[in-house]
């Protein structure tokens, strides 16, 4: 086996859709061997514990600690934790962003403010890979399909809670545009029916050094039924 | 030679963007031996002329009144003129609706407040076509691409007016959920240098009834230059 990545992650302490708790959710990937996770809580203007009534820094602080609750419970492990977020311009449209951190949380509050197609230009113009988590998801509050093709540097080709249909038109979506290809849980649970993401040839110390080379290589991304692990 | 209808024109008497008048447009495709138009002027929100100063009522009459000038201009011609219009959902996304009439209009004054798929949703309850125009185009306007697969009746898969990549797009789009594929001009001038629309099998009195059946046959679509049409008119006349 290769070395397994998974890029969408949420968890209890951030993401309110969340049930499986940080610590639990590296012991499951850890269990299940992967190299890394990336933690992407949904944003903190979104769905998230996050109060929204406190001043800008502590709310980063406080979105922050949902990642630093599973570096912590990785300690010892091996397995590497990326920090990244799942930015929503509502009504179900959804882009994770990696490779930005704290720091420009802090620096950026106004950034909130900004239009969809402004926020992706702005996070890439300053070193972030955007990923189009789900574009063709249906769900009963969808109402529409938006899409941003030269605002993101891809699109989930897999989500492991989305139907082949939905994934299949990602995969469409992507290759038409000429877009980046990656792969997710989108996990909430912990445990659930399939797990997505990339497996690479060898370790990544960074996830945009993965997430560039996987470009190059959809053959690295996977979609398949959650192994059977022992309790 | 089939019988072609145009699904999407406009005039200059409602749309801002347009430069021909209903008549104008009339003359023009009663010249290329068309069948039907379909006259699908900007609405609210769109690239309308409407006045907004006016009552809701006299909006509507407004905005009808370059219909009705076409299709007095095509009375005594072998030209049947249908009321549609361009409706915009915002950002750039704007959809086709055909087969409602004026009545329709005057008697839903909030329709504006209604979320695009509720707008939909009673177009179609009440007997309307909703055909979204141009889904993939590229312009400056547009940052977002907005696609409601489940809300509409078909899709623009050849709009004469964009690049054949966008229409490919569209196209990929409507084949992969299985929508009625649907052309035209988006004729804004008697000047296109090329054209889109249908040519059905017979002639059609009601619009709805001939975009049902090209729903079954999309080989009735097409696009031509301007020069190939004229030629093709001359040939039969």
């Amino acid at each position: 086996m290769g070395y397994r990545y998974e890029m969408h992650v949420h968890t209890k302490e951030i993401s309110l859709c969340a049930g499986c708790p940080a610590a639990e959710q590296v012991k499951i990937y850890h269990r299940l061997g992967y190299a890394g996770i990336c933690i992407t809580n949904h944003f903190i203007n979104g769905v998230t514990h996050v109060p929204k009534n406190i001043p800008w820094a502590d709310r980063v602080e406080g979105y922050w600690h949902g990642y630093e609750l599973a570096v912590e419970a990785a300690a010892g492990t091996g397995m590497d934790v990326f920090f990244g977020w799942e930015y929503s311009i509502g009504g179900g449209t959804d882009f994770l962003v990696y490779g930005l951190g704290k720091d420009w949380l802090l620096a950026n509050e106004d950034a909130l403010n900004l239009s969809p197609k402004a926020y992706l230009q702005k996070v890439r113009e300053d070193g972030a890979i955007v990923i189009h988590a789900h574009p063709f998801r249906e769900a009963g509050y969808i109402e529409m399909i938006r899409l941003l093709p030269r605002d993101v540097d891809g699109v989930e080709f897999y989500n492991a809670n989305r139907t082949e249909f939905e994934n299949a038109m990602a995969r469409q979506f992507a290759g038409n545009y000429g877009l980046w290809g990656s792969a997710g849980s989108d996990n909430h649970a912990g445990h659930q029916s399939c797990l997505a993401g990339i497996e690479a040839p060898r370790r990544y110390d960074n996830v945009m050094d993965l997430l560039r080379d996987t470009s190059s290589h959809p053959e690295w991304l996977f979609c398949e039924p959650f192994p059977a692990m022992d309790d | 030679m089939g019988y072609k209808y145009e699904l999407h024109l406009h005039t200059s008497e409602a749309s801002k963007c347009a430069v021909a008048t209903g008549s104008e447009q009339v003359a023009f495709y009663n010249s290329l031996g068309y069948a039907g138009i379909c006259i699908t002027n900007h609405y609210f929100r769109g690239n309308t002329s409407i006045p907004k100063d006016l009552p809701f009522e006299d909006q509507i009459r407004y905005f009808v009144r370059g219909y009705e000038l076409a299709k007095e201009a095509a009375e005594g011609t072998d030209l049947d003129v249908f009321l549609g219009w361009e409706y915009a959902a915002g950002g750039g996304s704007e959809f086709l609706i055909l087969g409602l009439d004026t009545d329709w209009l005057l008697a839903h004054p909030d329709q504006m407040q209604w979320h695009p798929a509720e707008y939909f949703t009673r177009v179609r309850e009440d007997g309307g076509f909703v055909i979204q125009a141009h889904p993939y185009r590229k312009a400056s306007y547009i940052n977002t691409i907005h696609l409601m697969p489940w809300h509409v009746d078909g899709v623009e898969v050849c709009n004469a007016g964009n690049s054949d990549f966008d229409n490919e797009m569209a196209r990929h789009y409507a084949q992969m959920y299985k929508l009625p594929m649907y052309a035209g001009s988006d004729n804004h001038s008697c000047t296109p240098d090329r054209m889109a629309g249908i040519e059905a099998d017979r002639r059609y009195d009601n619009i709805t009834d001939m975009l049902r059946a090209a729903a079954d046959h999309p080989e009735w679509l097409f696009c031509r230059t301007y020069e190939e049409l004229a030629d093709q008119a001359a040939g039969q006349a």
